[in-house]
This record gives C-alpha cells, structure tokens and sequence, in this order.
C-alpha cells in the first residue's frame, strides 16, 4: 500500500469511538459518514478477532487513530518499541488522521496509564515540542494534539490556548479541541471556556471531542472528572455549537469508555453532533 | 534537577501513594492549597490499570466480585505497575500475585483461575499463524514412518494449562457468561486445560491423560513417535488417531518438521 498523504483529514461528519461491544453493529451500519476513533494501543497485538475487526470496519469508513501512550510531554526519551507498532498500524489500517496528548505517562521507564499534567512553562513547552517533531518525524504524518484536562491550578507561565496554539505553530502540528475537557477545565481551575475557544485560530483545528463527565465522589461538582462514562452533559452541548460557530464544520467525535451502553444509544448521540455539523455548514453556506 | 524534572517526581509521587496530595501544594498558583484534589491523578491512573485487569481476567474478576477484586488489583498495580504503554497483556504475573497472597485471602484456588484467563488472552490476542491443512499430510509424510519421525509445530494460539485444583468447569461456566453458585466447593486435583483460538473464537476443553502427555510431548519438540509412546504410556486405551484427528480439525498445528 502506498502511503496517505499528510494532507487526507477526516470529513467533517460525526464519529463515534469505536467499542469491541459494537465492532458488529458499526460494520452493519450502512450510513458510512459514521468515521471511527481507535485508541491504537488497544491494537498492538500479533493477531486475533479485534485486528480482523478494524480491518473490516475501516474498508468502509474513514478512521482515526488517537493514541494515549507515546508520553510526549515526557522527559522519557520517546519509545521505539512503541512508534514501531504504532508504524506498523498506520502502515496496515492507513488512519486519516493520527492525533496524541499535550501530556506525559510515562517516567524514569514506568508507565502510570493516565494523562498527566504539564506545567505551562517554557521549558515543558520547548521538550513538548521536540518530541512532537520527532513523532511526526517518526511516522511522516502530521498529527493533532489534545488540550488536556486540568484538575489543578499548577503555576504556569502562560495561559493554556496560548500554550497549544504556540506549540502547535512551532511543531508544524493541528490541535483536536476537547470541549468535554475544557468545560471541565474551566470548572475545576477557573476561568472562561468561550474566551478559550476563542483563542484557538480555526486552521488549527482538525478535530473536536466531546464526551461525558461525572462529580467527583467527595468533592461534588468543585471537581469534575474526565470519565467519558456518560451521556454528553447538556453544557457540553451548547460550548460545541459555540466552537462549531467559531470554527467552522470540523470532525466531531463522541467519545465514551466506560459503562458502554447500547449501541443505539450512543449512535443516537453522534446522529445529534452530525446534525449540528450540518446545519453549521448549511448556514454558513448561507451565509456565504 | 529541572524545574520540569521536579514537577514529574512530585506528581508520581502522589500517583504512587508515596506523598499525600497536599505535597503538590508548592506547584499552585499562588500556592494555593489544593486539599485533596490531587489525589484525581493517582485514582484515574489506579482505575485504567485495574480496569485492564478486570478486562483480561474476566472470569477471576467475577467470581470475586468489584469490591474485592478492585482492591486486589490496586494493591497489584501498586506493586507492579505496567512496563508497556499498551495494557491489552497486562498482568502477565497476576495469577502469581494471586497465590502469593493466598494466606489473606483463602482461596488457593484463585491461582488456577487467573492462569486459565491469562491463557484465553494470550490465545485470543496471538498472532494469526497459518495452520497446517490435514488434507496435506498425506503429501507431506508419505509412509506411516514418515509421519512418526516428524515433528508438529504449535501455533502462538494454543495454550495448555496445569491447575493444581479443579477449576475447569467453574472458570469455563463463568466464561461463557453462565450462572454459578458462588458457594461451590473446590477440590484440589490436578487438571491440565487446552485452550486454542478457533477461525475466531477462543475454545478451550479439558484434556485426558493420554491428551495431556501427547500434545505435551509434542509441544516440547519431540516427534510424533516419541509423543505417541508418551500418551500411551499415560493411557493404554489412548485413541492416538483421533486426537491427532482433532487436534489437526481444531488447527492447532502450523507445520510438520523432519520428514525426508
């Protein structure tokens, strides 16, 4: 197979994180606007039922890669073990689009299997950037990456949007905006998710996230946490019309990775994102 | 050491239990007091991993139960936190964890359990070898002799199992997602179990005695004649032709070595 091109993106459509609970109901889906998200490290294994799934699936539909392991906020040097088999998928299943964290997992050779938070310093920024280079570098794609979730107000030397969009510029690399993450974000640390959306220039933007969030069990509503366990929260809702107002139509996911409910349930929520991407294209179409 | 270097240890710190959350405290604006907030980190990175065990020792994790099974798996990432970035393998020494801490939790069975899981998942993830064709053995081992002198090779996708106690019946019920009385006694026995992923599906059986010397024989390289012997040895009325006739059905063979 020859190589995709930098340049292939997703359609701008609604997508849906892709479960082993509904490989089946996703390859029977006759709507193939429906584009799937894999995290690629669930993928890394010799063989089996789940390869011969996603092959499958993606001979019909478009699919993105969204890793979770490659620690790129890390002091860690970056993995070969990992960017091999990570070569190896994109080499096989030709993913539009490849995308990772502003975050790190791994230090002094241990993985920890969470984002973990970054200082927003110039020094967190410069080996954020060094590494992204040397990923893209790696697997001869640009990529996206994900504004992360804050928990905590770390001391930082600049403002988050600020931040990435920097990063992004001087990487050569996209940003995937989160909405799900910077509601959170705004609720947990402060400040105003609107205002961030607003910093963020639109050509950056390759992908939007949403997902579900829950209250944390001692703490209540003063700190909300990233579970993708839920239905979108209605908030979440309005912030992704802003950000589609702002941006224009983009790739939509909805993701979710724990207590998987029905199929049904979950497509009906994409159905929801992908008919806000239309109707954001029909007016600016109208517009235009 | 860097400031970002310093920013790293203090949250693993935390992450790993090791500093309680009110030593992140130095890293706030303004040095805010964060209260118990920074314990978010140390909880998600506990539940991904314990939620991967959960995932690739499902029978164990339900005869457990959440709760106990939960603490269990914390207490192990704790002590073994994951070496590859991708947790779809891990827990490779759970079943070992599991025996090690029999004297708190009573149940020298449980071993077994989580080594007969570990096995399905190494079977359903193994790489997809191309196994050997029964119509062409005849072709490859032209005399009766022949076939005696070869070898069988195993594919990645066949796992044989030795328990110390009976466990089969109950991990196979649990696996498939029956019911079961949580008050079974066990019995302690030995019980060797074939477990082999099919053209999608894992399947997995208990074997005889004639069965378990045979195809272990066979999968420690010795040849045909050698195995044959072996299982015969174990059980003089062993039926060698219609194991060797299974086991080729069931594909767990991927090539035939040393004929002339």
């Amino acid at each position: 197979m020859s190589p995709v091109p930098p340049s292939l993106s997703l359609a701008p459509r609604g997508g849906l994180g892709l479960k082993p609970e509904h490989y089946r109901e996703v390859h029977e889906t006759g709507d193939t606007s429906l584009w799937v998200e894999v995290h690629p490290e669930n993928y890394m294994v010799d063989g089996g039922p789940r390869l011969t799934w996603l092959e499958a699936i993606r001979s019909d539909r478009d699919l993105s890669f969204h890793g979770v392991g490659a620690s790129l906020g890390g002091l860690d040097p970056l993995d070969d073990k990992h960017f091999k088999r990570l070569r190896e998928l994109i080499e096989r299943y030709q993913p539009e689009q490849v995308s990772e964290h502003a975050a790190w997992c791994t230090h002094d050779g241990a993985y920890y299997s969470d984002l973990l938070p970054l200082p927003r310093t110039r020094e967190a920024q410069a080996n954020l950037i060094n590494h992204i280079e040397a990923f893209q570098t790696s697997i001869g794609r640009r990529i996206l990456i994900e504004n992360p979730t804050n928990y905590l107000p770390f001391a930082s030397e600049m403002d988050e949007p600020d931040f990435l969009v920097e990063t992004a510029q001087r990487a050569g690399c996209g940003l995937l905006v989160d909405v799900n993450n910077i509601w959170i974000s705004a609720n947990n640390v402060g400040g105003d998710a609107r205002a961030y959306i607003d910093a963020v220039p639109a050509d950056l933007v390759g992908e939007i996230h949403i997902a579900g969030h829950s209250e944390d069990p001692n703490l209540g509503a003063a700190l909300l946490i990233d579970s993708h366990g839920s239905a979108v929260a209605e908030p979440v809702w309005q912030l992704l019309d802003y950000a589609l107002g702002r941006f224009g139509p983009k790739p939509v996911l909805v993701e979710r990775d724990a207590d998987i409910p029905p199929f049904a349930e979950l497509r009906a929520e994409r159905d929801r994102a992908d008919a806000l991407l239309l109707e954001v294209a029909r007016r600016a179409n109208v517009a235009a | 050491m860097s400031p970002l270097e310093a920013h790293m240890d203090a949250v693993i710190s935390v992450v790993c239990g090791r500093t309680g959350p009110e030593s992140l405290n130095t890293l706030m604006r303004d040095g805010a007091d964060i209260g118990p907030r920074a314990l978010v980190y140390r909880n998600s990175s506990l539940l991904a991993a314990s939620d991967a065990l959960k995932s690739n020792f499902q029978a164990t994790a339900a005869i457990m139960g959440p709760d106990f099974f939960g603490a269990m798996a914390r207490a192990y990432v704790d002590q073994q936190r994951p070496s590859d970035r991708s947790l779809v393998g891990y827990g490779d020494d759970l079943p070992d964890f599991i025996a090690a801490g029999e004297a708190e939790h009573g149940l020298p069975w449980l071993a077994d359990l989580a080594r007969l899981d570990m096995a399905w998942l190494m079977a359903h993830l193994a790489s997809d070898d191309p196994i050997l064709d029964p119509s062409v053995l005849a072709t490859l081992a032209q005399t009766e002799a022949d076939l005696l002198a070869a070898t069988l090779l195993f594919g990645a996708h066949v796992q044989i199992v030795s328990c110390d106690w009976q466990v089969f019946a109950l991990w196979a019920d649990l696996r498939r997602g029956d019911d079961v009385d949580s008050e079974r006694q066990m019995t302690p026995g030995e019980q060797t179990v074939l477990i082999s992923r099919g053209a999608s599906e894992v399947v997995f059986r208990q074997l005889s005695e004639g069965e378990i010397e045979f195809l272990t024989s066979l999968q420690c390289g010795q040849r045909l004649e050698e195995a044959v012997i072996a299982g015969l040895r174990a059980a003089p009325d062993f039926d060698i032709s219609q194991t060797l006739a299974i086991s080729l059905a069931d594909g767990l063979f991927t090539a035939l070595k040393g004929t002339k």
